[in-house]
């Protein structure tokens, strides 16, 4: 207990509140700007994060996850573009609701409904994580690999088209994080006679290669075509249009819902935002007292969509620290930033680095309160970012990106690296190759490989001895039929 | 990419499906990798459990077969719309050479100015500006202070941010 408020006491000090706190600030900044989502913010801190300490660092990638959640409605209310495909519902409603004149009002919502949320979501996070810790620590590497293979198979079955495409990703991330000195025999694989390869391929350069770089490429293309918006911020708000304390009281059956249906589904690896935030949205319509209103601009849908990709945030750290799998590419993300800060997400962290848990779930909470803090205070500083124009923006992120690389693999090796993977990004982009799988493929794929070695010499080369592990072996036969439903379901809702 | 009278990402495309020929260089490159790259990067000699090389084998075989399933699954739907025509043409591959070979050239600039002159950030300030107005020209033909900005402003805030924020030099 004393470990615990002690790692809260070192969440309070000077350096992690102020990574915190700037880590919200990027997050909402580049969460608002049109194009850009919470995951690119994410990559793109990863690199300034090099100097801190792991709290400071994980801190401020938390805050840049939680104010990017934020940031992403702000576009999508003001401008009508989602950075985003979440952030589509919340256009529903918020977009309406800011051309009719109460633009404040809309980002109030989204704001208080994202916070809260989020918070609920967290305080699931802090209740479960450490005892389901505590189940997860009795699984061996055989029921880990079952666990890796249904996770990925999840993952790869909701995203994109094709079921072949998201499995390749995958496979192909984790091959390459095959690159590097083999664990168990330290002999040297594709590392084609460059020492800079010993350690594998550099994360955050094939992070932001293949994520940030490609999308700016994209908006780079599109800038041709750019002409000036006519969105006028918070300018035209008519009137007070506020949201009071009691009106959003008003909406807390909608946000209490919204965030239980974003805990359930950021729970379960592979689910994401889109669906929770559509489901809350399609539940919100069900129960509402004037269900009609819905899509003209109600502040019911903001708030049910807000509330519940937020909480999604939250929840998809739940696999994270207790099983070390993300659910999504933020979470992928975020376990590449505990591994460069040397940090193994997983059952064991409860263990060897109690501090840092309990110290990144108060940065968590403290997250949440900077968001509504700042987001409040800089609601119409924050406003004005969607009127920036692309031809600044986009330019100045593709230059930190380079310079971001640079500095944090100390020379410029990485950033030909990370250019490299840009063109297999923009290739994957454009051919529907899910980028998330093969980001989820290439964290995971260390952790795979070393299971999968430890199952073989458990099982002593004897495939039959599986039957001893009857819950490893349900999951592995589970996995092909679970893939089989979910892209029948798929189809059938694509067809309908 | 597509085959269609206009140009590989043309808004028709009678050819064969973007996903076919993704299958065929999935399989391509897996045999490369399986064949070649594997044995040439890999030494299993002197491996006392399990060799280095079964895991990158492994998935390598597994992206083949899925290469392969690509193939027969779109030679199974011959004849139907590809999902992906149009949405990779000549044109997209152009841009994305011209942003590559732009940010290459900045960092080649920013490599040799920077050990040429031999002091911290003078690489930078001379390869970003030029980097910094190459992105802005390839985005669209913006007004001359967005130029005059992207050129100034920025870099001095990038150079203030890492040299006095996180104390990390550029070269």
């Amino acid at each position: 207990m004393d470990m615990i408020f002690a790692a809260m006491l070192d969440a309070l000090s000077l350096t992690t509140f102020l990574s915190v706190v700037l880590g919200v600030m990027i997050g909402i900044v580049i969460g608002a700007v049109p194009g850009l989502n919470a995951p690119m913010a994410i990559a793109v801190a990863i690199p300034l994060t090099f100097t801190m300490t792991p709290l400071a660092a994980i801190g401020m990638l938390v805050g840049v996850m939680k104010g990017g959640g934020f940031g992403g409605a702000i576009g999508a209310i003001l401008l009508n573009t989602p950075g985003e495909p979440h952030s589509a519902a919340t256009t529903l409603d918020g977009y309406p609701l800011a051309k009719g004149g109460k633009p404040r009002r809309a980002l109030q919502t989204a704001l208080y409904s994202s916070v809260a949320g989020d918070s609920c979501s967290d305080l699931v996070l802090i209740l479960l994580a450490p005892t389901l810790a505590v189940f997860a620590l009795r699984a061996g590497p055989v029921e880990l690999a079952a666990i890796l293979v249904i996770s990925l198979t999840l993952i790869a079955s909701l995203s994109g088209r094709s079921l072949a495409k998201g499995i390749f990703a995958a496979a192909l991330g984790a091959f390459l994080a095959t690159v590097g000195v083999d664990p168990e025999t330290a002999a040297p694989r594709f590392t084609f006679g460059q020492v800079e390869l010993f350690d594998g391929l550099p994360l955050a350069a094939v992070a932001i290669g293949v994520l940030a770089v490609p999308e700016i490429i994209l908006r780079l293309q599109e800038g041709r075509r750019y002409s000036a918006d006519a969105s006028r911020g918070l300018a035209n708000s008519e009137g007070d249009d506020r949201l009071t304390f009691g009106e959003f009281l008003t909406l807390r059956r909608t946000v209490f819902r919204g965030a239980g249906i974003g805990t359930a589904i950021g729970a379960l690896p592979g689910l994401g935002t889109t669906l929770a935030a559509f489901l809350s949205y399609a539940a919100t319509k069900r129960f509402s007292a004037a269900p009609e209103k819905l899509g003209t601009g109600a502040t019911e849908g903001i708030a049910a969509t807000e509330s519940a990709n937020s909480a999604v945030s939250g929840a998809n750290l739940i696999p994270l620290l207790t099983l070390g799998i993300p659910g999504n590419l933020t979470a992928a993300l975020l376990v590449g930033a505990f591994l460069i800060h040397g940090v193994t997400p997983g059952p064991l962290i409860f263990q060897r680095d109690t501090s840092l848990v309990y110290g990144l779930f108060a940065a968590m909470i403290m997250a949440n309160v900077m968001v509504l803090i700042i987001g409040s205070l800089g609601l119409r500083v924050f406003a004005l970012i969607v009127k920036v124009p692309p031809f600044v923006i986009y330019p100045i992120v593709l230059l930190l990106c380079v310079v971001g690389i640079y500095v944090s693999q100390g020379g410029f090796f990485a950033v030909w690296v990370m250019l490299a993977f840009a063109v297999l990004g923009f290739f994957m982009l454009k051919l529907e190759i899910s980028i998330v799988c093969f980001i989820i493929g290439l964290v995971l794929g260390p952790m795979i490989e070393l299971s999968i070695r430890q199952s073989v010499i458990l099982l002593s080369r004897n495939p039959a001895a599986i039957l001893d592990h009857p819950f490893a072996l349900i999951l592995f036969a589970a996995s092909p039929f679970v893939a089989w439903l979910l892209i029948r379901d798929r189809n059938r809702l694509s067809d309908g | 990419m597509s085959r269609s009278p206009e140009g590989p990402g043309g808004a028709t495309s009678p050819g064969l499906a973007t996903d076919l020929i993704l299958g065929i260089v999935i399989v391509l490159f897996s045999l490369l990798l399986l064949f070649w790259i594997i044995p040439a990067q890999v030494n299993d000699a002197g491996a006392f459990g399990l060799p280095p090389s079964l895991a990158p084998r492994a998935l390598a075989w597994l992206m083949a077969a899925l290469g392969a399933m690509l193939i027969v699954g779109n030679l199974r739907h011959n004849g139907e719309v590809d999902p992906l025509a149009g949405k990779l043409s000549w044109q997209d591959v152009g841009h994305l050479a011209l942003c590559i070979l732009s940010v290459a050239f900045m960092l080649i600039v920013m490599r040799l100015a920077g050990d040429a002159i031999g002091r911290p950030y003078s690489g930078f300030w001379i390869a970003a500006p030029l980097g910094l107005i190459a992105f802005t020209l390839i985005h669209t033909r913006a007004p001359l202070w967005a130029y005059a900005f992207n050129a100034l402003a920025a870099p001095a805030v990038i150079y203030a941010g890492f040299w006095w924020g996180l104390e990390l030099p550029l070269p």
